[in-house]
């Protein structure tokens, strides 16, 4: 649905981007993160053709992004980080000015502006005047007038900022509403919990370079090269530190406030031997478990290198 | 779709122009504009009798004093009305989600362009039934008046778009009107301090610059109707403006169009 290769973007000597390649499926919903400055949003506006690339090319739903913008504009609706919303507008007003820069047709256009505000919970607002709603509302309207022309895929910069954390959770349900409606999202962040329960591929960039991308479990694996197990023993870490460290597939094994911290490389089979091998070992196993390694903890890891 | 029809930059803007108030104003507000517009409508509507039952060198008067007016008016609101155009909606930072729409760059800067000459365009309308009295009731020739209003139109036209391109390239509203009034004053006022330097230089015949100046050319045209002096340079005076400044407005437009186009690729 989206292909991007060797995207590259130069403000006067500074390279926004480098050398971004991706491509997502339809239906994927890619969490693009990044701290601040990194490139999200030059990359992102270079999707919804507001910025020229200054080498590279990016197609979207098989349609040159630089060669036939008008086709691309139809099939993806753009959300800026900041933006703005005409205040002297009623709710419904404003969603019919972009049904009609959509170029909807009129008899459908009261119909749809309903459809979009009841997925985005603002149809008692409707004869609202636009500067009589909270940040959030406007951000959930910015969304309805995203979603109008029913695009295929979404470019959303930053939809959580400024949200309160009750808002978030709802803003969060409406994207999975939208990934059951089967669209392609793209949406960026540099708060990564925001992200982690409904993307399923994660890129990660910094000063303009893509450090790495793909399906999140891919990239837990490839990042934290392996699992860390965690283990609690009634007594005996010393021997079972040493005995653990000859074991097949154990990279380090170190004590950590009253448990054992294993970083493993060997598969599930393995795993399990080693539990099996501790027993028989005679030590007393009280639990025996796999460290969750979130988003958190790959983004850490993946740009400390880098940022200082 | 298209520029003029169900274009909804268009719309947007020309409902923005002609809504006097939105909300918050209560009912004394309404009774208030309604009285209002009753007392202006009827001196309007008495003034006009005056005009058209009252002497013919009255009528004669008239004229100058209201084209000229209407053409002070004209120079001033044109190009401060479309300064704002652009520059306000990238303040707001409303212009990303307008461009990364379908509308074709024609539609938004032609719409905008268009829609910010309503209040000129009423003004002119306002005028008009004065303007056929004073040509009436002064005997004057019937065609000051298509001519004068052709001549107010593509002048209102013209500030316009300097207004709209002063928006365009600007970064802030303030910038953009500040450099809209500076340019409309030098077509107005700085030709004219030029045109007296040169004369002080180089004799009494008015030099070419002075054309561009609007009042002058007003005059020109004018003065050609009326078959006074200086038939044949009002006559080159008058052609040149109705030639030149269509094409400056043309040649703006398109350039920002380009600009456009090469910008966000639409
Ligand atoms: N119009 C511009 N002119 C020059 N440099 C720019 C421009 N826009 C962005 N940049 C630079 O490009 C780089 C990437 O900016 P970008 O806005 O894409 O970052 P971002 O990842 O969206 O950051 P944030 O999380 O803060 O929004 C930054 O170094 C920024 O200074
Ligand atoms: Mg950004």
């Amino acid at each position: 649905m989206i292909q991007i290769n060797h995207l590259h973007k130069q403000y006067k000597g500074l390279n926004a981007v480098k050398d971004l390649s991706l491509t997502l499926e339809a239906g994927d919903i890619f969490g693009f993160i990044g701290p601040n400055g990194a490139g999200k949003t030059t990359t992102i506006k270079m999707l919804a053709t507001l910025l020229k690339p200054t080498s590279g090319t990016a197609f979207i739903d098989g349609i040159d992004v630089i060669e036939q913008p008008e086709a691309v504009r139809g099939r993806i609706g753009y959300m800026p980080a900041f933006f703005g919303i005409y205040d002297d507008m009623r709710v419904w007003e404003y969603l019919d000015f972009f049904a009609g820069a959509y170029r909807l047709p009129k008899n459908n256009r009261p119909r749809v502006i309903d459809d979009v505000l009841n997925l985005t919970d603002l149809i008692g607002k409707k004869d609202n005047y636009v500067e009589e709603l909270s940040t959030g509302m406007k951000q959930r309207l910015c969304l309805a007038k995203t979603l109008i022309h029913d695009p295929k895929v979404l470019l959303l910069d930053e939809p959580a900022s400024g949200l309160d954390p009750r808002a978030r959770i709802e803003i969060k349900e409406l994207f999975k509403e939208l990934k059951a409606m089967g669209k392609t999202i793209i949406i960026s962040s540099h708060i990564l919990p925001e992200l982690a329960d409904f993307c399923n591929k994660v890129g990660i960039i910094e000063r303009g370079e893509m450090l790495v991308s793909g399906d999140v479990s891919d990239i837990m694996a490839q990042v934290s090269g392996g699992r860390t197990l965690e283990i609690k023993l009634m007594g005996d870490d010393d021997r079972a530190v040493s005995l653990l460290e000859g074991a097949d597939g154990v990279l380090a094994a170190r004590q950590v406030n009253g448990h054992l911290q294993v970083d493993f490389s060997g598969d599930l089979e393995a795993q399990a031997d080693l539990n099996k091998m501790l027993i028989q070992s005679g030590l007393r196993v009280l639990s025996f478990s796999e460290q969750e390694t979130d988003l958190e903890d790959i983004f850490m890891k993946v740009t400390k290198g880098l940022v200082q | 779709m298209g520029i003029f029809s169900n274009n909804p930059v268009l719309e947007r803007e020309m409902r923005g122009r002609l809504r006097l108030r939105r909300r918050g104003a209560g009912k004394s507000f309404f009774w208030v504009a309604i009285i209002l517009t009753a007392v202006i409508f009827y001196f309007y509507a008495r003034g006009l009798a005056g005009l058209f039952g009252g002497p013919r060198q009255d009528a004669r008067e008239f004229w100058p004093l209201l084209s000229y007016g209407l053409l002070v008016i004209i120079v001033l609101l044109a190009p401060a009305l479309t300064a704002t155009a652009i520059t306000t909606e990238r303040e707001q930072q409303t212009w990303d989600t307008l461009t990364s729409t379908r509308l074709t760059g024609s539609e938004i800067l032609l719409g905008k362009w268009l829609a910010r000459q309503t209040i000129p365009a009423v003004l002119i309308f306002l005028a008009c039934p004065y303007l056929v009295g004073c040509v009436i009731r002064g005997q004057m020739d019937p065609l000051l008046l298509p001519a004068t209003l052709a001549f107010l139109v593509i002048t209102s036209l013209f500030y316009g778009a300097l207004g709209l391109l002063c928006s365009y390239q600007a970064k802030r509203t303030v910038a953009a009107t500040a450099t809209a009034l500076t340019c409309m004053a030098f077509f107005c006022l700085g030709t004219s301090l030029i045109a007296s330097v040169v004369m002080i230089l180089n004799g009494p015949r008015d030099p070419a610059v002075l054309w561009l100046n609007p009042f002058y050319a007003l005059s020109a045209l004018q003065n050609l109707l009326n078959h006074s002096y200086q038939m044949e340079q009002n006559t080159s005076i008058v052609w040149f403006y109705f030639l030149v400044v269509p094409t400056l407005t043309a040649a703006m437009l398109l350039f920002m169009l380009r600009r456009y186009r090469q910008a966000v690729r639409g």
